[in-house]
């Protein structure tokens, strides 16, 4: 069978995934990364490291009928700094991004669902100070944690910034697909002075 | 007359003054008023209260002679720098009521011309809580506008829903600001995206007077405990407070 690995927005592979259960055909384990590359799947040791290229973060909306050969329809948010309300019933937040998986490889990682979400979520916090341009998240999958929610549950990654770094060659190479970053904003100018303070209280009168 | 919190309960632990936000916080959560001023961990700031920052900085630079395009890009990417990446639509409902509340804000207060500011960006005004001879702390506060020629201060309110009257947590931070303003009228102005509502509630020395109660007992439990860790031991903790939002890290480890 010919297979065009392309996802919506014309992003080609390869393609880094997290399997939470497993992938049908068996040759992914549960609570495991790989990367599918055409027909290819291949594990990824993430204990050992990824680097996530932030500049290429997008944040949105997904749908998938679960049909074999049809991508997903994906509604992005105009930035990550803006979520906007699910599209409706069957849309599940998710994420884009580059990743390193090595010293000179890279994928997209392009994915929604409950597991890929709480790890941005638990991602955020240590992601959010501002860095330089070139600087990029070097992180480890330190454990997986097993939630349950209303209807079901899901195997989540839990991945931990151990270091930050200047970003790699292989991402700058996938440059070109990424989202521009907001531009940082400059600190507004302190309001000049114009006239004194009002008429202050008499001595004694700022005691109560 | 002496003004020193020398020998106090507050000196102890280099507690050097208070603030409306400070004594409603000891009042509504002892707890996070450890964490905050003793134990020095801040919880994180929320949407909506950043929401707040942002909408008067949006005002503030409007009034004081940027365009509204200009000051509204400012105060979105100031609001989009503390929020990178948005989980959640709530934080970008909250970045959507920037604009609208603006827009009513500017609509208010216009007719009053440009607002005064001192050099530093920022009026500062304080007043002293004293006990007897034992001790007295200074309570400040920071104006958000000042119309001198009016002899009006207004505090700027952005909030979803507009209250009939004040919060008693508003009617304190109000009435600070009166005793230090003298003569000037200290008005509140909500403002939802859809309306405003100008508020001027609380008798300023009953107000003060409760407020007086709630510095002295704090100032008896800071005198009794010898250091942060103690007082956190003691203080009743309510996990299920809204303060504590984001910060359930800090509540396991300081409360648990």
């Amino acid at each position: 069978m010919f297979e065009i690995d392309l996802a919506q927005d014309g992003i080609t592979g390869p393609f880094f995934q997290w399997s939470a259960n497993g992938t049908k055909d068996r040759v992914i384990s549960p609570a495991t990364f790989y990367i599918r590359d055409g027909g290819d799947k291949t594990p990824v040791d993430a204990d050992k490291g990824l680097v996530l290229d932030l500049a290429t973060l997008k944040t949105g909306w997904c749908r998938s009928d679960g049909v074999a050969g049809v991508p997903p329809e994906w509604k992005w948010n105009p930035s990550p700094s803006q979520m906007m309300a699910s599209p409706g019933e069957g849309w599940k937040k998710g994420i884009s991004i580059r990743v390193a998986i090595s010293k000179d490889r890279a994928a997209t990682w392009e994915q929604s669902g409950a597991a890929v979400w709480d790890a941005l979520v638990h991602l955020v916090p240590q992601i959010q100070e501002q860095r330089g341009p070139n600087e990029v998240p070097h992180v480890k999958l330190t454990r997986v944690d097993d939630k349950v929610y209303a209807k079901g549950g899901t195997a989540v990654p839990i991945l931990d910034v151990a270091k930050w770094i200047d970003r790699p060659a292989c991402l700058k190479d996938g440059a070109s697909i990424a989202t521009a970053p907001a531009a940082a904003p400059t600190p507004p100018p302190a309001p000049v002075a114009t006239a004194p303070a009002a008429v202050p209280p008499g001595e004694g009168d700022d005691l109560f | 007359m002496a003004k020193s919190t020398e020998g106090s309960g507050f000196d102890r632990h280099g507690i050097g003054h208070l603030s409306a936000s400070s004594i409603n916080l000891w009042s509504n959560a002892p707890d996070v008023w450890v964490l905050s001023y003793l134990l020095k961990k801040r919880t994180p700031g929320s949407a909506a209260m950043f929401r707040g920052i942002c909408a008067e900085d949006l005002v503030a630079d409007t009034l004081t002679g940027s365009s509204f395009e200009d000051a509204l890009a400012k105060a979105l990417a100031k609001f989009d720098k503390q929020f990178p990446i948005a989980l959640s639509d709530k934080i970008t409902k909250e970045r959507a009521m920037i604009e609208p509340i603006g827009k009513i804000t500017l609509d208010e207060l216009k007719p009053f011309g440009e607002p005064d500011f001192p050099e530093n960006g920022q009026h500062k005004v304080q007043i002293f809580a004293k006990h007897y001879d034992d001790w007295a702390i200074p309570v400040i506060g920071y104006l958000d506008f000042v119309f001198e020629k009016h002899g009006l201060v207004v505090d700027l309110k952005s909030t979803g829903r507009i209250p009939s009257t004040m919060s008693p947590e508003h009617q304190l931070q109000r009435c600070i600001y009166a005793k230090a303003m003298g003569n000037s009228a200290v008005k509140f102005l909500y403002v939802s995206p859809k309306k405003c509502n100008w508020l001027e509630d609380g008798d300023v020395g009953e107000t003060l007077k409760l407020a007086k109660q709630k510095i002295i007992r704090l100032e008896r439990f800071l005198r009794h405990v010898p250091d942060a860790e103690t007082a956190a031991s003691i203080v009743p903790h309510n996990p299920n407070s809204f303060y504590w939002n984001g910060a359930e890290d800090l509540a396991q480890q300081h409360f648990n």
